[in-house]
């Protein structure tokens, strides 16, 4: 078989078969992408159509034979050549849409129609000829022409399901036929009720309702196996996102594990070649970079750990009933020395009473005092850090507020997000792991709890922790 | 002409300190450092390099970005760029490469070799043009 391209047979059939293009608006709409599932639909049918086109043929050939020898071989003649323009057609059509690719919604609607077509076109000229047959035996009960329409209408069910309108079309037409041949049996004869023709009429009906039911089944079997296709399809997707996002994760980690091995290789190379032998205060610069990025290194790792059980054991908390006002002060008492030398004080504006929340006391102190460096860290000296503790709406709210750098506008991806900080403008950017506030949020939104900042970039910022009030 | 002046960028200070002893004690260059490429869009027309040493991973502005705005110079249209980089995915560095970077220096790096490695570079290039 001659193997057509879409675009080979496009211009040669004309444009019938030239489905809406890119270009081409039609009503106005713009292109849109094709529906997945119509286009399964669409691609399903037409294989499914040209896998059984030789069947089809033998089918047509054997009918057409029995109606040439026993009826008429003039309806057979004229019945066969119709059957086979509209079988060219919808070839046609076919392998078009099976070799469509990538098109929008527009060409999608515009090969159903054609799809649609070319059915009905077939259904109706195989409903005639069962008709026509039916006529030229007379009003005789009709085994022949009745039994070609049950097949065709179960051929339809079982085969041309994909596209409910089509099957649709298809049934409608064939059941016509398969009603009109004993309805107007029973018009011309008018029999008594006892006559073959009546019972020929219940069987019509009875087999008409057999075919349709047969048809909704399949139709309800090929909807599951897409459904459940799409559902494969949602889950490799997800699965695919997850994968994109740990491998930019690892890619990450690895740059940001190599940037302190980078200083403490490179400094440990230069003093243990000696190039420092005549400048001993040289030398102390480049073990203090080593020892500062060796600690480096070893916070990182500590955070990625951290980070990494946060994310895959929850349960690992252990809940208790806390004072979080106690757990506020333990936080400042451990930073304070720190604080001091930066010539920056921690003023505590605790509420008065106790504030009781089921929590993990470690995790929690971990939160304030990463709250609490942070601040450090992007504060001016001298300067005063205050930390307040309030009840708002059932949630226990710890404040700590700087008088520091303050944070632009629209930056809460970058505070919160991982190895990424807002740029101070001063270089001091290069402290710290950029995981603290990332692992604070964790932990709090892993206590039902919430994080956030107010800022006003050169005035400072203020970020409040709040975890729900323990019932009393 | 043999290589003198290179301009280096980088964001992290500790890594700019290294690198200034291996060029400056072991190479013997004649080196300017920046912490940032907006920093460096202002250095190079007054330092005139004949040579770029970028980090690619920099807040704000990437190396390569920072490379692209130089180039846009007419002054510095053929100056040659070398990369250094602690981000390894083998597609990127090619990209660099296909794009025109003289080499690329993976981090970390040794800072004994550092100098010999930029050499050889540029006479390779010299050689080349």
């Amino acid at each position: 078989m001659v193997d057509f391209s879409y675009h080979d047979i496009a211009p040669r059939l004309g444009s019938v078969f030239a489905p809406a293009r890119r270009d081409v608006r039609p009503n106005g709409h713009l292109p849109t992408p094709v529906n997945p599932r119509l286009e399964k639909r669409l691609k399903d049918f037409a294989h499914g159509g040209l896998c059984l086109l030789w069947k089809r043929q033998s089918m047509y050939v054997f009918v057409s034979l029995l109606a040439a020898i026993y009826v008429s071989p003039a309806l057979a003649l004229v019945s066969l050549l119709v059957c086979q323009t509209a079988e060219v057609f919808d070839f046609f059509v076919s392998r078009a849409v099976v070799n469509w690719r990538n098109g929008t919604q527009q060409e999608a609607l515009r090969f159903r129609h054609l799809l649609l077509l070319a059915s009905t076109l077939n259904a109706s000229a195989v409903s005639a000829f069962a008709i026509g047959f039916a006529l030229l035996e007379g009003p005789v009960p009709h085994q022949m022409p009745l039994f070609i329409l049950f097949a065709s209408g179960l051929f339809a069910a079982v085969n041309n399901h994909q596209v409910p309108r089509i099957l649709l079309a298809r049934l409608i037409v064939y059941g016509a036929g398969f009603l009109f041949i004993p309805i107007f049996d029973l018009w011309l004869v008018r029999p008594p009720l006892t006559s073959p023709l009546w019972l020929q009429f219940a069987t019509a009906i009875f087999v008409l309702y057999f075919v349709v039911e047969c048809a909704q089944i399949f139709l309800r079997l090929y909807r599951e196996n897409l459904d459940q296709l799409d559902t494969l399809r949602q889950e490799r997707d997800r699965a695919q996102a997850a994968y994109d996002v740990k491998s930019k994760f690892v890619s990450t980690v690895s740059h940001e594990l190599r940037t302190p091995l980078t200083s403490i290789s490179g400094s440990l190379e230069l003093l243990g070649n000696g190039v420092f032998k005549s400048q001993p205060d040289k030398a102390e610069q480049m073990l203090d970079i080593a020892r500062r990025n060796c600690r480096r290194l070893g916070a990182l790792i500590n955070d990625l750990l951290d980070l990494q059980k946060l994310e895959s054991d929850k349960a690992d908390f252990r809940f208790a009933r806390i004072d979080m006002n106690e757990v506020a002060e333990q936080a400042v008492q451990s930073i304070e020395a720190l604080a001091l030398k930066k010539d920056i004080t921690i003023t505590c504006d605790l509420s008065r009473t106790a504030l009781f929340a089921e929590v993990d006391e470690a995790r929690m102190g971990q939160v304030l005092t990463n709250l609490l460096s942070n601040a450090l860290k992007f504060s001016h000296s001298p300067s005063e850090i205050i930390v307040t503790s309030e009840v708002v709406d059932e949630f226990i709210c710890i404040s700590v507020q700087d008088h520091g750098v303050g944070i632009p506008d629209g930056s809460e991806e970058i505070v919160f997000g991982r190895f990424t900080q807002v740029d101070s403008g001063d270089g001091r950017s290069q402290e710290g792991t950029g995981l603290g506030l990332s692992i604070a949020k964790t932990i709090v939104e892993q206590h039902g709890g919430f994080i956030s900042y107010k800022s006003t970039p050169g005035a400072g910022t203020t970020f409040t922790m709040g975890v729900p009030l323990a019932d009393s | 002409m043999a290589l003198k002046k290179i301009l280096h960028v980088d964001d992290d200070q500790d890594i700019r300190t290294i690198t200034q002893m291996s060029l400056e004690m072991v190479g013997g260059f004649e080196l300017q450092q920046c912490a940032s490429g907006k920093e460096a869009l202002i250095v190079a027309p007054q330092f005139q390099p004949d040579l770029l040493l970028l980090d690619v991973m920099m807040p704000e502005m990437s190396g390569e970005e920072l490379w692209h705005k130089l180039m846009e110079m007419p002054e510095f249209a053929a100056t040659p760029a070398i990369f250094m980089t602690a981000k390894v995915e083998k597609s990127f560095l090619t990209h660099l490469l296909v794009d025109g970077a003289l080499a690329i220096v993976e981090k970390p790096f040794d800072p004994m070799e550092l100098s010999q490695q930029i050499t050889e570079a540029w006479t390779a290039h010299r050689n080349a043009a």
